[in-house]
This record gives C-alpha cells, structure tokens and sequence, in this order.
C-alpha cells in the first residue's frame, strides 16, 4: 500500500514541476486544415487521431441516426456552419456529465449531459463552451507545457501503471485527457465568454448558460460522495471545470445585455425520450441516489414523462432502502402508473411492493396488467410462477 | 472479434498461463466442487480455480482464461455485500440486501457488472429455477466490453435465511460463451446443498 501511495505521490510530484512551467500564447485556430506534420500539433492530433479510431469501434458510442442528427444539428447551429465541417460529434454512452472536444475535431458528448440539460439552450452553451477550448486551441498550450516538462505525461503514466491503478481504456489515456482538458480558470472564463457569444449569437436564450452551471452545482451538493462535492470548485478527469458561483455570477451578467431567445424545451425532451429510460437506468448504477434523486426530483417540476420519473424514483429508493424508502417506493409506484407514459415494468414493480406488503389481491392485479401489457417480458416466467403461487 | 481484442485476450491468455505457476491457482479436476462449505456443483471438464477472492468473495474458475470464460462462485453473502471492490475508496457500488425479491437480486447481478465494465448489460431472459433444495432465480444476460466486444453471461442465484447463494457464467459472445455453454449449463443443473 505504502508502495502505491509512493508511487502517486513520485508521479503527482513531477505534475506539479510541470504546471510551473511557463505557458505560450497561441493564436485561434483560423481554418480547418490539418497542421503542418512537421509541427508538435500534428503530434498531437494523431494522438487524438487514434483515440477518436478506438473510440468508433467502441460500445460506449450511441449510434442511434435520429439522436446523432439532433445533436449535430444543435452543434453547427452554435458553431457555424463552416467551423461545423470539421466537427465530428460523438456521442458516449456514459452517466457523468461531461463533454469535451479534442484539437483533431473530435467532439464527445457523454448521455450524462444529455440527462442533465434541461432544454435545448443549456446543451448549445456546453456545446459552445467546448468548441471555444478546441477554436482558441487550448490543448495545443497544455500538450507544450507537457512537453516541455520533460515528456510528463509518459512520466505520469509509468508511475500510476506502476502504482497498478487502472485506467479507463476507450475514453483514451486517462492522465493524458486530465492534463489536456484540465484548463485553469483563465481558461473556462475565456470559453464561457466564447461559447456565450456564439450560443447568443444562435439564437437561444442567454439566461439558459448560468442555468446549466448552476444545476450542476444543485446537484453535486446533493450528491451522496464527497468527493464529487468536492468536486465543485476544483479540477479532475471527471470535473475538469471549476465550477464556482463566481462564474454562474459572470454568465448572469453577460445575460443581462441580451434579448430573450429560444430555450428549446421540446426539442431536447422529444430527441432524448427515447433514452431516458436507459440513461436513468444508467445513472443509478453509480449508486450516488443523492445525486440521482436530485436529478429525477428536477425532472418531475417539468412536468414531462412522469410516468417513467416516478416508477425510477420508486426503483432508486428501494435500492436505497432507508427507513421509510420501501413504503415511498410503492406510493412511487402507485403514481408512476396513473400516468400514459408509464412502462410496463412500473405494473411488476408494484407487484412486488404489493407482495412485499403482503397485499396479495392488489399484487395479483398489478401482475397481470404488467404481463397484458408485456407479454414477452423477459422475466414472464417469474411473474406467472408468482401468480401460480397466489401471490 | 478486432485484432485488438485478440491481442488482449492473448495476454490476459498468456498471463493467465504464468500465473498459473504461482501458489493458489489451482487445477480444479472433474468432480464435486464444493462451494465455501454450502452447496457443491459437479464439474465435467478440467478448469483452473483461482483462490477466494477475500474482498468479494467470489471464487473463479476459468477454461481460457478470465477474459475468455469466467464461471463465478459465491456463497451466503451477508447483507450489504458486494460483488466488486474498487480502490476508489469513495466509490459508490451496488450493495445486496437481505430482503431483496429475485427481481432485485438480478438487478444487483446487473448493475454489478456494469460497474465491473459491462457496457449497457442487460438482463434478456429470467425464471424461476431451484438452487438445489432452494427456490432460485436463473438469469441470461447480454452486454459488451468498452472496446465493443459482446458479452453474454448466464447464472442462478437463491436466498437461504437471506444470505445469497450465486454462480455467474461470463464470456464473448461469438465463439466462447458457446463453447463451454453444455458444461456450464451441466454444472448449474449439478447444484446440491451441503
């Protein structure tokens, strides 16, 4: 153990010389060819080259046509329709919040934004603010000062491989991604003012970008982990933006010069319904149900799908199971049913709670609504051997 | 299957063959394998036994390595176990609960592999099946690694006085899961009680 800890500790020691290191200053990028190949940028866009080619023949791509048009869409409204052709966005299925774009032009959206954005508005800002790091070329600053720091990068990497700490495989070289998209706060405040320009500029409404910020601060300080919630104003892989209520502050202000604009509301629940239920699925496998319950209790003042917010709240407070959380779980259920939206898996699951309560005739009913409604359910089986039993 | 999964395989194959030197990597040979003392199974082929994992529990017997076939042990799992164990000491994992239905027993099987790396995993098939003397729940499930390989795995688990009996059977989907599909199929049909 001591070994591991000497080993983070060598290699985080070699980060911190690096971060001393004086930064250049390089212009925007001002068209959409590929770096000359003698330069250290062509170095690292085939880095980023091989990321993105790993990336395509991952599971963790969604590749649904209609979701993948959407969000393309709302990319090149935000950033242009020239800038746009060299974009290529991707969408990942994973449950943290997060987005980034790398100087080749390969830009990640993970599902876990798509859940958290609340309209259309506050997904084009994140948008936009990314497309500002990759447009003023801020990972190319970060990739000199790691080369200038004596390769750091392969130093970092030996030592956390040495210390046997995994990394995450497709999402591509975790240490090398932290220092490229870790960008101090001079950095973000540059893109937010960037990606608010150019999200104003397409039209959405401007109160939406501190909307975002501002959400995830909610959250994160509802959030069961206390890493994640110290996670709040200071950098890592999965939080490379420091969020401060400072900079909710500043984009309230930019706000303010502005006219209304389109918030988008529809277009981003119509394009992501078909998700939801997946990507709530996958959020509660965190096991963070402060988080999670922040999230769906959010979801519910919408208004929308409640059928489907209800019966995962019911779901994520029976994995809880804190005092009182089975019974809330059933009048979870209970709810979740009433409405249209409803999926059938809501009628089992109350089944259950039902026969947990030892409500045998309400639990018999729910049963069978849940197998008229899904009769090739893959777990018809059980349910029929739980109505052949009574109950 | 991507020469690059070939090549991880081959390396998880070839580490496996060294490992297999070091103490507590064991032949298990066919026979009665009998689980921490609380129910046996009975092998018809050869597998290599991995010791009892302290943390999970768990005791892994593999053909061609972990990557390749990975047949999973465990036996009267407490309330609050888990099923992985991470150096994330503030990472948030799926914990079993005594008073859990077989619904939720697989959901916890589920969301533990997707945390173990199973991407989008998914239960496709489940249905009451005995666990020896007990009544039991037996479960399909499919999903993909990160890099894009699919996965399938089968199991079964019960409760007896709310402690958790369960066996999980993992592997590729094209060639693997298939090639030991009768010996596994056969050994969770073997389940007896002690």
């Amino acid at each position: 153990m001591m070994a591991w800890i000497r080993s983070i500790a060598f290699a985080a020691a070699g980060v911190l010389a690096m971060s001393a290191c004086a930064s250049s200053d390089i212009a925007p990028r001002d068209d959409l060819d590929r770096p000359d190949v003698a330069s250290d940028e062509a170095g690292l866009w085939m880095v980023m080259d091989k990321a993105e080619r790993d990336l395509q023949g991952s599971s963790v791509v969604v590749r649904d046509e209609a979701l993948n048009a959407y969000l393309r869409n709302v990319t090149c409204r935000v950033v242009g329709e020239t800038e746009c052709e060299g974009v290529r966005v991707y969408i990942v299925e994973q449950p943290y919040f997060n987005a980034n774009m790398a100087p080749n032009g390969m830009m990640q959206v993970w599902t876990g934004l798509l859940l958290r954005a609340e309209n259309e508005a506050q997904l084009a800002f994140v948008l936009g603010h990314e497309f500002a790091h990759y447009h003023e070329r801020h990972s190319l600053e970060q990739w000199r000062d790691i080369n200038r720091a004596s390769n750091a990068s392969l130093f970092f990497s030996l030592g956390v491989a040495l210390a046997g700490v995994p990394q995450a495989a497709v999402l591509g070289n975790a240490t090398l991604t932290a220092q490229l998209y870790g960008f101090g706060r001079d950095k973000e405040r540059e893109a937010d003012e960037l990606g608010f320009t150019d999200f104003v500029s397409a039209g959405y409404e401007p109160t939406q970008a501190a909307a975002i910020w501002d959400y995830l601060i909610a959250e994160t300080e509802a959030s069961d982990s206390r890493r994640r919630q110290r996670q709040i104003a200071r950098s890592s892989i999965f939080s490379s933006h420091p969020l401060t209520a400072e900079r909710v502050e500043t984009l309230q202000a930019y706000a303010e010069g502005y006219p209304s604009g389109e918030r988008g509301e529809g277009a981003l629940a119509a394009a992501t319904a078909p998700f939801l239920a997946q990507w709530l699925k996958d959020d509660l496998v965190l096991r963070d149900f402060g988080a999670h319950l922040h999230l769906i209790d959010h979801k519910i003042r919408t208004g929308r799908n409640l059928g489907l917010l209800h019966y995962r709240r019911g779901i994520a407070l029976q994995a809880r199971r804190d005092e009182g959380d089975l019974a809330d779980a059933l009048a979870e259920f209970e709810v979740s049913v009433i409405h249209p939206d409803a999926p059938p898996v809501a009628w089992r699951a109350l089944g259950e709670a039902y026969r947990r309560a030892g409500r045998k005739a309400e639990a018999q009913a729910a049963f069978i609504m849940y197998l008229d409604l899904a009769p090739n359910a893959p777990d018809r089986l059980m349910v029929e051997s739980y109505l052949d039993e009574g109950v | 299957m991507q020469i690059s999964h070939l090549r991880a395989c081959a390396s998880i194959a070839s580490a496996a063959f060294v490992m297999s030197a070091c103490a507590g990597i064991q032949p298990a040979k066919p026979g009665p394998f009998v689980v921490d003392g609380e129910y046996r199974v009975t092998l018809g082929e050869t597998w290599t036994a991995y010791p009892r994992d302290r943390r999970t529990q768990l005791r892994t017997l593999t053909i061609d390595g972990k990557a390749l076939n990975s047949l999973s042990f465990a036996a009267s799992l407490d309330d609050g176990h888990m099923l992985i164990h991470t150096y994330a000491r503030d990472k948030l994992i799926p914990r079993y609960r005594a008073d859990m239905t077989m619904t939720e027993i697989v959901a916890f099987v589920r969301d533990s592999l997707s945390v173990g790396g199973m991407n989008d995993a998914r239960l496709v098939a489940v249905r009451p099946e005995m666990f020896g003397t007990l009544d039991g729940v037996r479960f399909d499930i499919e999903g993909a690694t990160q890099r894009g390989l699919k996965m399938s795995g089968t199991g079964k688990a019960a409760k007896e006085d709310g402690k958790l009996h369960l066996i999980v059977y993992t592997a590729p989907s094209e060639y693997y899961f298939s090639l030991h599909e009768e010996e596994v199929e056969a050994i969770l049909d073997s389940v007896t009680l002690q």
